[in-house]
């Protein structure tokens, strides 16, 4: 049975891919699970799904992923564990168990005699679970409703819960696979002894934002991540057609994440079937303040900003997104207000984003960047060091 | 998908207690009142959370309780941990999306509970409410909340329903009760979801159509012209709640005739039979409460033959008193309600098929019965009577011992099922002239089975019951006279009434035996039993009427 990491470039239609390919196993009358990190995703997944179908069959289930570990791997078999049902979700920003960067007491995962601290895993008054620790306490379920797995001349506890996930579904895709972290990967571990399940993963580690609120719990960065995946016997390709932009865009994109090998992006826009007047403005660009009335008039780029707080005076009265928010999204044009280490970028160090310590800042860098189909532009006064990148002059 | 066991907590007459099934055929038997349609009923409202075809929040009252666990919460103190709770765990086979441990028994495997317990979010209210606890004279079921969830835990909704169940209730189509509802039901259950949904489009598009008839919109054009009544358009229309959906407002006839008016039988059957009639569609599982209700024999062996042949892919619950439906149905299929709750799915497969092929037979009275004395024929029955209501002043079955005569297929058949119940069972049986070979050696599979107890006379003359009955009152000849008056025809008498005793034993057993016998024997019988006279009875047959 497939286990599959197929890394996608953005625009490269990843929920496209899936759509299709749970599409044609509902056709063979196969059942399909598609689980996403964000509502967004799954809003449109859904949405995508029932124009192709008419409405989303019994046969193919889209589920948040928190979702899909409250109710596939959680509740059924939560009994080892707690004997009331866990209600629902509460939602971390941060970690539950810390209060302004110290632990609260009482919280820690077993009691001094070894028994599990439901505190750990759910809120006391509301029978909550804390979604920060959620796929750990999937983890915990799955070990102690042992079920042994063999392959080859190993054998896995997978648990009650994924044994289950084999009755009832032939593939699972997950979607966005790049969000996932730490115990999540456990999780992936036990998916990957089943036989009988296909899993599909798809994602783009170009374009991790989210972070889990506990990220204690190895693998986090892309390498780890990466690595993980082999080692639990994911095969792996890539899908580095971009279906959205221009090959000028998909050239600079790739820089952004030069040291990583990713696959360069070629571009499926054919540049000679587009019209005279987008064909006229094709590329990145960097556009001066001066200028800025004058570009925007003649283009009219939806502008993409790192948060609120910046520029409100260019943003005002335009459509406007943060990088976070536009994740997904596709528009024409772009125009985007850059950040200190992207202008750092700009003006040619490529080691400009190094200095944090997740990847958040250089892949929200790499999701701006590759919005728009036909043109990105910077708004820069300074000088330009790389290569790609033309000054605008009106 | 069906359902593999019940497990019933304080819902009506159960206490608490695990019932197993059969996946596809279940014959539910017990005396009245023995909890045969309490089963079905849990079943129907664990599985649709309805009772007796109505949403369960709507009926929800202190009869559902257990009577002595209410008792118990009333005569207790009356505090929060103190209420009843009702569960009811269905657990089933076939759809592991609802899969899961979440059940009392810790099992792995798809199912669905159904809990009515009190709330604990109203605890505050019922505080204030119970102040003084020995003014509340009966179960505050206002405090109860309904919970519906899978094993999996996930919650369950009338419209996420994993299992679909049809409970065909007899009863439930009295004139007064909702009968349209539950011709809906059964409709909803027949039609395949297509037909539905055509159905229901039609019926819009002819209310459509009403409006937009001209006599009407002409009707509606005249109205309120001046604006008397209100600045509004004021207009008739064909109602377009949802509560007037097409399933009520469609009806079923036959013949033209409206479904309501047709005769209580074919009523019966029709419903009945819709209920199994559509495979994809239909329910998975379909309960039957006495199917031979309202329904002359012809009729119930067409039914039951519907139902054998239909079943297929469902599970089917009924409840009888009609042996017929049992033996033809298969008797292995029987859960039985009597001191416990026990499954024949072990008897011998030959005896179901004699049964199944020979079904006139009144096995359900072996079946039910405390006391059953098994006899070969009605002369047998007849002197036993007698016997019986001479010592005591009654008949045996108006003191429960039930006399059965195995006729055509012989004790056999009745002995293997007997063997699995544990009631008494009492052999009254011919020695035939051997009475090791005949009795002891015919008994021996059975001896393991103490309850079983075979009753004959050991000597080879007295190889059936008349030559007992004659050497029995050979004390003298008087005796044997006053025996022979009564048990002869007059006529017969005539001819008898000549030579010493053995001369007159002889004419005795002479004129009883031998083909063509059988009308002398009962009518001697019969004889017997309408005498007061004294006779002296053979020593087995007032041991077979003894029961400890």
């Amino acid at each position: 049975m497939t286990k599959e990491l197929i890394i996608a470039c953005a625009g490269a239609g990843k929920s496209a891919k899936i759509i299709n390919d749970a599409i044609a196993r509902y056709r063979e009358q196969k059942r399909s699970l598609i689980l996403t990190y964000t509502d967004c995703n799954q809003r449109q997944i859904i949405q995508r799904l029932s124009s192709e179908l008419g409405a989303v069959p019994p046969e193919i289930k889209v589920k948040g992923w928190f979702t899909f570990l409250l109710e596939d791997m959680i509740r059924p078999y939560q009994s080892c564990i707690l004997q009331y049902r866990v209600s629902g979700l509460n939602f971390n920003e941060t970690d539950p168990h810390k209060r302004k960067g110290y632990t609260i007491t009482g919280r820690a995962e077993r009691a001094s005699n070894g028994s599990i601290n439901h505190k750990h895993f759910v809120t006391k008054e509301t029978k909550k679970a804390h979604s920060a620790y959620l796929s750990k306490f999937a983890c915990r379920v799955a070990e102690e409703t042992k079920i042994l797995r063999k392959v080859g001349r190993k054998s896995y506890k997978i648990g009650c819960a994924t044994e289950r996930l084999e009755e009832i579904y032939d593939a699972i895709f997950i979607d966005e696979v790049q969000d996932l972290v730490g115990w999540d990967f456990e999780l992936l571990r036990l998916l990957s002894v089943c036989q009988e399940l296909d899993v599909i993963c798809v994602g783009d580690f170009r374009q991790t934002i989210y972070q889990t609120a506990n990220a204690q719990k190895k693998p986090k960065s892309n390498d780890d991540k990466l690595s993980y995946f082999q080692e639990i016997g994911f095969s792996q390709s890539s899908m580095n057609k971009s279906r959205r932009s221009v090959a000028a865009i998909c050239e600079f994109s790739d820089k952004i994440h030069d040291g990583l090998k990713f696959p360069s992006t070629l571009s499926g826009v054919d540049e000679k079937e587009l019209p005279a007047d987008v064909a006229e403005h094709l590329g990145v660009f960097a556009v001066k303040k001066t200028d800025l009335e004058a570009y925007y008039d003649r283009y009219h780029p939806t502008i993409l900003r790192h948060s609120q707080a910046v520029d409100p005076q260019t943003c005002s009265g335009r459509e406007v997104f943060n990088f976070g928010k536009s994740k997904g999204m596709t528009f024409d044009r772009t125009l985007i207000l850059p950040t200190g280490p992207q202008r750092a970028f700009l003006q040619g160090d490529l080691r400009a984003f190094s200095g944090g310590s997740t990847d958040k800042a250089v892949n929200a860098f790499y999701v701006a960047s590759t919005r728009a189909r036909y043109s990105v532009g910077f708004l820069l006064d300074e000088d330009i060091g790389i290569d790609g990148v033309t000054i605008w002059r009106p | 998908m069906h359902v593999n066991k019940i497990f019933i907590k304080n819902f009506k007459g159960i206490r608490e207690e695990y019932f197993d099934f059969n996946k596809d055929i279940n014959i539910l038997v017990g005396d009245n009142e023995s909890g045969k349609s309490t089963i079905l009923e849990a079943i129907e409202l664990c599985l649709n959370l309805r009772h007796r075809g109505k949403p369960l929040s709507t009926c929800l009252s202190a009869d559902l309780f257990n009577a002595d666990a209410v008792s118990r919460f009333l005569a207790g103190p009356k505090d929060q941990g103190s209420f009843p709770e009702i569960l009811i765990e269905a657990y089933l086979e076939g759809n592991n999306d609802i899969k899961g441990n979440n059940n009392t028994l810790g099992l792995n495997c798809p199912g669905i509970f159904v809990r009515i317990f009190f709330d604990p979010d109203l605890a505050s209210a019922y505080l204030e409410y119970a102040k003084k606890p020995e003014d509340i004279l009966s179960l505050p079921i206002e405090f109860y909340r309904v919970e519906w969830y899978a094993f999996s835990w996930d919650k369950l909704t009338p419209y996420n329903k994993k299992i679909s169940c049809l409970f065909v209730d007899p009863t439930a189509l009295h004139p007064t009760m909702g009968a349209r509802r539950y011709i809906s039901d059964i409709l909803e259950n027949a039609l395949e979801r297509e037909d539905k949904t055509l159905l229901n489009t039609n019926y819009r598009q002819l209310k459509k159509k009403f409006d937009a008839e001209p006599d009407v919109v002409k009707i509606n054009s005249e109205l309120d012209k001046q604006d008397d009544i209100t600045g509004k358009n004021l207009e008739f229309s064909i109602e377009s709640s949802p509560q007037t959906s097409w399933e009520n407002n469609l009806q079923l006839t036959l013949d033209s005739i409206p479904f309501a008016q047709i005769g209580k039988g074919e009523q019966h059957q029709v419903q009945m039979k819709l209920a199994l009639w559509k495979k994809s569609t239909a329910a998975n599982v379909v309960m039957i409460e006495e199917p031979e209700i309202h329904l002359s024999h012809m009729n119930l062996v067409k039914l039951v033959k519907f139902i054998e042949d239909r079943h297929q892919g469902q599970q089917i619950f009924l409840t009888t008193h009609s042996s017929y439906v049992l033996n033809k149905l298969s008797f292995e299929k029987i859960c039985l309600l009597a001191d416990g709750y026990k499954r024949l799915h072990e008897i011998d497969p030959k005896t179901v098929k004699t049964l199944k092929r020979l079904p006139g037979f009144d096995t359900l009275r072996v079946v039910l019965s405390k006391n059953v004395i098994l006899v070969e024929g009605p002369s047998d029955e007849l002197i036993l009577k007698k016997i019986y209501h001479k010592k005591v002043g009654k008949l045996p079955e108006e003191d429960g011992i039930d006399i059965i005569v195995v006729r055509g297929i012989g004790f056999k058949n009745f002995l293997n099922i007997a063997q699995h119940l544990g009631n008494a069972v009492h052999v009254v049986k011919d020695n035939d002239g051997d009475w090791q070979k005949n009795i002891i050696d015919w008994k021996s599979p059975y001896d393991e089975y103490g309850f079983i107890k075979v009753f004959s006379p050991e000597s080879a003359q007295e190889n059936s019951l008349e030559p007992a009955f004659i050497y029995a009152n050979s004390g003298s000849q008087t005796k044997l006279d006053a025996y022979a008056k009564v048990a002869l025809s007059s006529q017969t008498y005539s001819n008898y009434d000549n030579g010493d005793l053995v001369a007159r034993q002889a004419f005795l057993t002479d004129w009883f035996s031998g083909e063509g016998t059988g009308g002398r024997k009962v009518d001697s019988a019969m004889r017997i039993f309408e005498s007061d006279d004294e006779l002296v009875a053979p020593n087995y047959l007032i041991e077979a009427l003894r029961f400890d």
